[in-house]
């Protein structure tokens, strides 16, 4: 009797111990989040969409890496005297698939966190929450991915102009481990456009998530902003300038007048802690953002006072007047007085480590108009060189009477540089690249069409996805 | 109760009487050598299951059948007596200690075995070993010690951790370190400081109160560990009281510490540097005489101003104290063992001590003649300073001393440490080791209690539980004093680990027959581990109240670190023999892992055994020659888990952006990783011959498969790396070791031991890749089809003779392709691997009346060690404007020249001392003189007429010597080869004295 009784004791024992095994195994981290918890609940969906702009400031993208090259790579910079060799193959134009951006890595990053985040939206049903709530979060969400995958298809493919059928980057709208293939151009710019209008329709003037700077959220404004640079890429010009009228016929947004475009100052684009009137849409650059590239961020690699690496080159400075304040954006130093370097990064109150980097502002819109009108498009009452002039008489510069599309080019390159867009202006209008202040072995001329205007995709990708191609030529 | 019992005695009793009515009765005394009597010895009449045991008195009583012959009397560590009965009914018995028989218990997986019934590899160190050798841990004993283990340390400092790697590195990027199980429960190990390098857990265990260390080396040994024994298990057994008489044993020593240097090596004179600081500016062309050339201007008057030499006075004699107490004793009801240890460290630099206070009292009580229990209790306190070592960092005594150029005076004018060294920006060492705090307050315990049951003859129910904590506090405290700007930053953490674990078995042997012997073992095991940290960086803290609370607030950056893993195991262990001739071992084990997802937490794992005992043979028994004959055979299958706590997971984080807080996706969830698994296959061969040789020679095979790799993944998944089970590698080896009793039962008794152990490792699959650069270092390739780890380096082609400038291969060695003097160009190769081909050690022991002379050696033979601090301290002018090694002055002057070193360009930017090459590799071979004692342990007679049991004197000298040609201190570089800043061993000289009474 005595026996069975430990026997049965032995036994519940048992029991008991194998009925809590897996509750026992359960250890859940609880420094971080799970997957499943984040994105189960409208709180957590919120921050994973706030979460989403971070990659923006990445070393990468805007906050340094694919500025840079644009530029560098468009010929309005150069390797400065004081280089120490950083961005050289940009320069030379020698890129390989062992060196190249690592903008795809961080592009998808942000594709993966709002892409997260809109699917599982579909199913949230939360009490309490609004269907404007689940809107906006949703806008924002298109507006970034489309900026994701403009980035990447005009970074790493030739452009929508030289063929929509061409090879684009993968669309990806569930992010998973997975190997998926490039979808062409043109798919990528069709998703492009479809979340860009998702996004104007879903959004306002701004989003209801308070942060430091307004103009670094999405806003309905900033995804009408982006479409008419969409469109422009497409060469839809008529769609272009609609949406530059759309913006510009807004009131949100006023020119910085020429007294203040070249200060640093609050209110301002450069070196202001916020974006000031002009700037549509931009990135936050703090030594608070869990983002940060410390000594590798944008204004350490521009400015002589942090690396330098990189100046302007002559020929983008020749192209200022005399008078034209955005000549006075560029410093040499007293040990190289005939050198020039951009001062659209001078750090907020001197800290280098600190600058918002804009990505659409209101001169540009003016700009695209111009370019839409001259190629084609008509707005009733405003002519480019209207639009041109817009822009120069806040810049200190003289009106012209007419515009030709190089004016227009020239306009376009003078007040966006250093803003990541030369490389890509030249390319989606099919001009080659002609450097005359060039210090470099190879490559100081590049003709158009070649297989060079189209970064190579990194090499770990192609190693890691069986279904992904290499651009031609690499 | 306790009259049933009686009643049942006294029917067993009358029962046996009729049974044997013609049946003798015997009686007697079992006493030791001293005279001493011994309860609890066996007495068995030979043939038969008749036996008793002796009493609290020693005294017995046996019936025994008139046929019988022979009495045979057993005790743990006495020798086995047969004595024949004859006519005489009063046996007394003298049983002399066994030394031998010590071996033939062996502590195995969850209960003991004999050498007889083993069927896996196992290898043993007894206390004696490790009792001489003045470490603070046993691991920095076990070097050399056991074939297949190879202990590595990187650092030489008091209480840092050791690399034990058995049977070679089984796993790339899961844990390769060896489970460690004390008294039946599994430890924590590691390193647990937050700011110091002297947290080895394992220093925890006095190396005194250890009775035997038995390492698990194969499948069928090992696996009854299952999921956690893939690179082996070290059990690790304390000693227990022993009936009998109270003994007190005391021991006090004293040593002293010196940086081991056996090559010469150091830095250069002050007339040696200048001359080279010369001659590498003339090569750029430059005059050193002309003050205006800035760093360029050597001039020789920089030898009148008044010298240090930095290495000098950076080191000092280092000294180690140890003094001990311990009492053991016991009764048939109740045993304990009790001891009490302090140690003292002072290391060969300033700034680097260790103290450590531990106690261990170990209680075991039989509450009945079925139920035993006792507690095994270890508490400890460790307080240890030290500097930033084991990084190329301007505080680091090791490197800034052989940097420092010697006009560089140590004191200002007033007195006070000279900061202005521009050459070490601006850090002096030793004003650090005086002024700066960097310690370390471990406070930890380990209570394992246990009870083991008997309800019948046959069946043991035995359950083991353990609480292992280890509490620490740490400070890093850069002062004003010290700071050459001046200002005063503190940090300080607070660490917490703890380990819970509850084992349970059930075991139940029994014989059938008479020949067939069975054991079935069930157990069960559940492990909670839990760690915590917190954190606070203080900067610009008042040096006056030099604590968080004078810092702003806003400067303040806090930390705090967790994490929990659990795991849960279900066992079960067969073994089986014949007439103690064949053996059959077999065991299976169910493991659940939290660290792995929920589609696979739970691992299944095996193994079989068998032996042959060929001695036991008829035919075998009449050759004289051959005391032991056995061969062995086994295979199983180990698990690894030994990845971080969450890598399953799919996780967000918390993020910043814009003033906002955000959510972001850290990890991809991975829900199908699972065991890294380890199949290995073992042959043994033991043998005894002529009654004083003995060995074994073991091959073995282990491959790794389900690897826990990081491995690449489409960065459009949003991350680029998963930790997904792939690929495979192996281990192939084998291992000797042989004991010789050259002198045995005079006087004059010499001993002599050695193994060899063979390793080679191949990577046999890494999934979709081919090959990829070890993330932890970059210069070790992982490459299927080559050894595990591959040094990756350009190819150093030497000097060339008519420029004097360094010259690399741009093709393979034997094709003597065109050299190139550009480091770019140099080609890039696999150079060697830091995994030596063999490992072992020779000891021999001597010993002629209380005089014992013990010689331990450890050696190593083959794998590349890389010195990077020769990149910086024979720098060819590449780190201009400090102080050399000395052997960068066989460097080239003139054409013609043969050199080892190129020509010292000041502020050489040729990369001839570039960091990915071959010259400063080198072969890693060593041959360690570890430890020699000689010891006296005066007569008997003489030290008990002062009432004492045992007198004993000695001197040990470790690390006495080493051979070996590393362009460096010493050779041990970590088991990757690339050690660096490190702390180098040390060579210590210790007297000491040993007493019980």
């Amino acid at each position: 009797m005595k026996r069975f009784k430990n026997i049965t004791i032995i036994g519940l024992l048992f029991m008991v111990a194998f009925t809590s095994c897996e509750d026992f195994l359960y250890q859940e981290p609880r420094l971080s989040q799970t997957n499943e918890l984040t994105l189960s609940n409208f709180d957590g969906l919120e921050k994973s969409v706030a979460a989403a702009y971070s990659p923006l400031y990445s070393v990468n993208w805007y906050g340094r890496g694919f500025v840079v090259t644009a530029d560098l790579k468009g010929g309005n910079a150069k390797l400065s005297p004081i280089s120490s060799g950083r961005f050289t193959t940009e320069y030379l134009w020698s890129n390989t698939e062992d060196a190249t951006s690592n903008l795809w890595a961080t592009a998808y990053v942000t594709i993966a966190r709002v892409n997260n985040v809109l699917n599982a939206l579909e199913t949230l049903e939360e009490p309490g929450i609004t269907e404007d709530q689940i809107n906006e979060l949703k806008g924002e969400c298109f507006f970034l991915r489309a900026i994701a995958y403009h980035d990447l298809v005009r970074l790493y493919a030739q452009q929508y102009s030289s063929g929509a059928g061409n090879p684009g980057v993968p669309v990806v709208l569930v992010t998973e481990i997975g190997t998926p293939a490039r979808n062409t151009v043109g798919e990528v710019y069709d998703q492009i456009v479809t979340d860009l209008k998702a996004a104007e329709s879903l959004l306002g003037p701004s989003v209801s998530r308070v942060g430091t700077d307004t103009k670094a959220f999405a806003s309905k404004y900033a995804a009408q902003a982006l479409l008419a640079r969409v469109y422009l890429y497409m060469e839809k010009w008529q769609d272009a300038a609609d949406y530059a009228s759309l913006v510009i016929n807004s009131g949100a947004y006023s020119l910085t007048p020429a007294a203040e475009f070249a200060v640093a100052s609050e209110g301002g684009i450069w070196g202001a802690a916020v974006g000031g009137a002009e700037t549509i849409f931009e990135v936050f650059g703090s030594e608070g953002n869990s983002t940060h590239g410390n000594w590798d961020v944008i204004s350490y690699i521009l400015s002589p006072d942090g690396y330098g690496d990189v100046g302007a080159s002559m020929d983008l400075i020749d192209l200022y007047e005399e008078g034209d304040v955005r000549g006075n954006l560029f410093i040499n130093t007293p040990d190289y007085p005939n050198d020039f370097w951009t001062l659209k990064y001078p750090g907020k109150d001197g800290n280098l480590r600190e600058d918002n980097i804009p990505v659409l502002r209101l001169a540009e819109m003016y700009l695209t108009r111009a370019e839409a009108i001259n190629k084609g498009a008509s707005i009733s009452g405003v002519s480019a060189v209207d639009d041109i002039n817009e822009v120069r008489s806040n810049r200190g510069a003289t009106p012209k009477t007419n515009v030709t599309i190089n004016d227009i080019y020239a306009e376009r390159r003078m007040e966006l540089c250093f803003e990541g867009h030369h490389l890509f202006d030249l390319a989606r209008s099919k001009r080659p690249l002609q450097r005359n202040d060039y210090s470099g072995a190879l490559n100081k001329d590049v003709p158009f069409p070649d297989y060079r205007w189209a970064m190579p995709i990194p090499k770990a990708e192609i190693d890691a996805n069986v279904n992904m191609v290499q651009n031609d030529g690499y | 109760m306790k009259k049933i019992a009686l009643l049942l005695t006294l029917l067993a009793f009358v029962a046996v009487q009729v049974v044997f009515a013609q049946s003798t009765r015997i009686t007697g005394t079992v006493r030791s050598a001293d005279q001493t009597t011994l309860p609890g010895v066996s007495i068995v009449v030979k043939g038969t299951t008749t036996g008793t045991i002796t009493d609290i008195d020693g005294k017995y009583s046996i019936n025994a059948p008139a046929d019988a012959k022979v009495l045979v009397f057993s005790f743990i560590g006495m020798e086995t007596k047969n004595v024949e009965i004859g006519t005489s009914t009063v046996i007394d018995v003298v049983m002399e200690a066994d030394v031998v028989s010590m071996d033939e218990v062996l502590i195995v997986g969850y209960g003991t075995s004999t050498r007889e019934a083993n069927t896996g590899s196992v290898g043993v160190v007894n206390s004696e070993e490790l009792a001489d050798v003045p470490e603070l841990s046993f691991d920095k004993i076990l070097g050399g010690k056991v074939a297949g283990v190879q202990v590595t340390s990187t650092s030489g400092q008091p209480g840092s951790n050791s690399q034990i790697r058995i049977r070679g590195i089984s796993s790339l990027t899961a844990g390769n370190e060896p489970l460690y199980v004390v008294d039946g429960v599994p430890i924590m190990s590691g390193d647990q400081t937050y700011f110091t390098n002297t947290g080895n857990a394992l220093s925890m265990i006095n190396p005194s109160d250890i009775e035997s260390v038995t390492v698990l080396k194969d499948a069928a040994a090992a696996s009854i560990y299952g999921s956690r024994a893939a690179n082996g298990v070290i059990l690790i057994t304390t000693k227990s009281g022993k009936v009998g008489k109270s003994t007190v044993s005391a021991k006090a020593s004293y040593g002293v510490t010196s940086l081991a240097n056996d090559n010469g090596y150091g830095i250069m004179n002050p007339e040696q540097l200048v001359t080279y600081m010369r001659d590498a500016v003339v090569n750029i062309g430059l005059n050193p005489d002309d003050p205006t050339n800035g760093s360029y201007y050597v001039p020789k008057s920089l030898l009148g101003q008044p010298q240090t030499n930095w290495l000098d006075e950076l080191t000092r004699l280092g000294n180690i104290q140890n003094v001990e107490v311990s009492v053991n004793g016991g009764d048939d009801k109740t045993k304990h063992f009790t001891s009490v240890a302090y140690s003292k460290m002072e290391g060969v630099f300033y700034g680097v001590d260790y103290e450590r206070m531990q106690i261990r009292s170990n209680i075991d009580h039989n509450v009945t003649d079925k139920l035993k229990i006792g507690v095994k209790t270890n508490l400890g306190y460790i307080d240890a300073n030290d500097v930033a070592m084991q990084s190329l960092y301007y505080v680091n005594p090791m490197f800034a001393g052989m940097l420092i150029n010697p006009w560089t005076p140590m004191y200002n004018e007033d007195g006070t440490y000279n900061l202005a060294i521009s050459e070490n920006a601006n850090t002096n060492p030793r004003a650090t080791a005086e002024y700066d705090d960097q310690w370390e307050k471990q406070y930890r315990g380990l209570v394992v209690g246990f009870a083991e049951w008997k309800p019948m003859k046959g069946l043991a129910i035995t359950s083991n539980n353990s609480a292992d904590i280890a509490i620490g506090e740490g400070r890093r405290y850069w002062s004003k004093e010290a700071d050459y700007a001046g200002t005063a930053t503190l940090q300080v953490s607070n660490t917490k680990y703890s380990q819970l674990t509850t084992s349970n078995t059930v075991s139940y042997n029994t014989y059938l027959m008479d020949v067939h012997s069975i054991r079935v073992l069930l157990g069960q095991e559940a492990t909670d581990h839990y760690n915590n940290s917190y954190y606070i960086y203080s900067p610009n803290v008042d040096p006056a109240i030099p604590f968080p609370n004078t810092s702003s607030s806003d400067e303040d950056q806090g930390d705090y670190g967790e994490g929990r893993w659990t795991m849960l195991s279900f066992f079960g262990n067969l073994e089986y023999n014949y007439n103690s001739k064949y053996y059959l071992k077999a065991s299976v084990r169910t493991d659940g892992s939290s660290r792995f997802g929920s589609n696979n937490r739970w691992g299944n794992f095996y193994s079989v055994g068998a032996s042959w005992n060929a001695h036991e043979e008829s035919f075998l028994e009449s050759v004289d020659p051959i005391n032991t004959l056995k061969l062995r055979a086994s295979y199983g299958v180990n698990g690894n888990d030994n990845i971080g706590v969450y890598e399953h997971w799919g996780v967000y984080s918390s993020t910043q952006y814009n003033g906002v807080v955000g959510m972001a996706p850290a990890q991809p969830s991975n829900p199908d990783l699972t065991w890294e698994v380890n199949t290995a296959y073992n042959v043994g061969l033991d043998f005894g011959l002529f009654d004083r040789l003995s060995g074994s020679f073991e091959v073995y095979k282990r491959i790794t498969t389900d690897m826990l790799l990081n491995t690449n993944i489409s960065r459009t998944s949003g991350f680029s790396t998963l930790r997904r089970n792939v690929g495979s590698l192996s281990n192939t080896g084998w291992e000797a070791l042989i004991n010789y009793d050259i002198l045995s039962g005079g006087e004059f008794t010499w001993n002599l031991s050695a193994n060899i152990a063979h390793n080679r490792s191949e990577i046999l699959d890494l999934g979709e890749e081919e090959e990829f650069v070890s993330t932890a270092n970059a210069r070790i390739l992982h490459k299927v089809g080559e050894s595990l780890y591959q040094f990756y380096l350009r190819d150093y082609a030497g000097v060339n003779p008519v420029n004097g400038e360094a010259l690399w291969y741009t093709g393979t060695r034997e094709e003597r392709g065109p050299l190139t003097n550009v480091y770019a160009d140099a080609r890039r190769f696999l150079a060697g691997s830091p995994e030596p081909d063999f490992i072992g050690g020779i000891s021999t022991d001597l010993s002629w009346k209380g005089l014992t002379l013990s010689i331990a050696t450890e050696f190593k033979i083959g794998g590349e060690v890389i010195i990077e601090e020769n990149r910086y301290t024979n720098s060819d002018g590449y780190n201009w404007g400090s102080n050399q090694a000395n052997s960068g002055l066989d460097y080239w002057k003139k054409p013609g020249d043969i050199t080892t070193n190129p020509k010292p360009i000041a502020d050489n930017t040729t990369n001839s001392a570039g960091f990915y090459n071959t010259r400063w590799m080198y072969s890693g071979d060593y041959l360690r003189l570890k430890n020699i004692t000689l010891s006296y342990s005066l007569p008997k007679k003489l030290v008990n007429k002062i009432k004492l049991e045992d007198l004993r004197v000695y001197g040990s000298a470790v690390n006495a010597y080493t051979f070996h040609d590393v362009d460096f201190w010493d050779p041990e570089r970590g088991v990757d080869g690339s050690g660096f800043g490190i702390y180098p061993q040390t060579k210590s000289f210790v007297v000491g004295l040993d007493i019980k009474f």
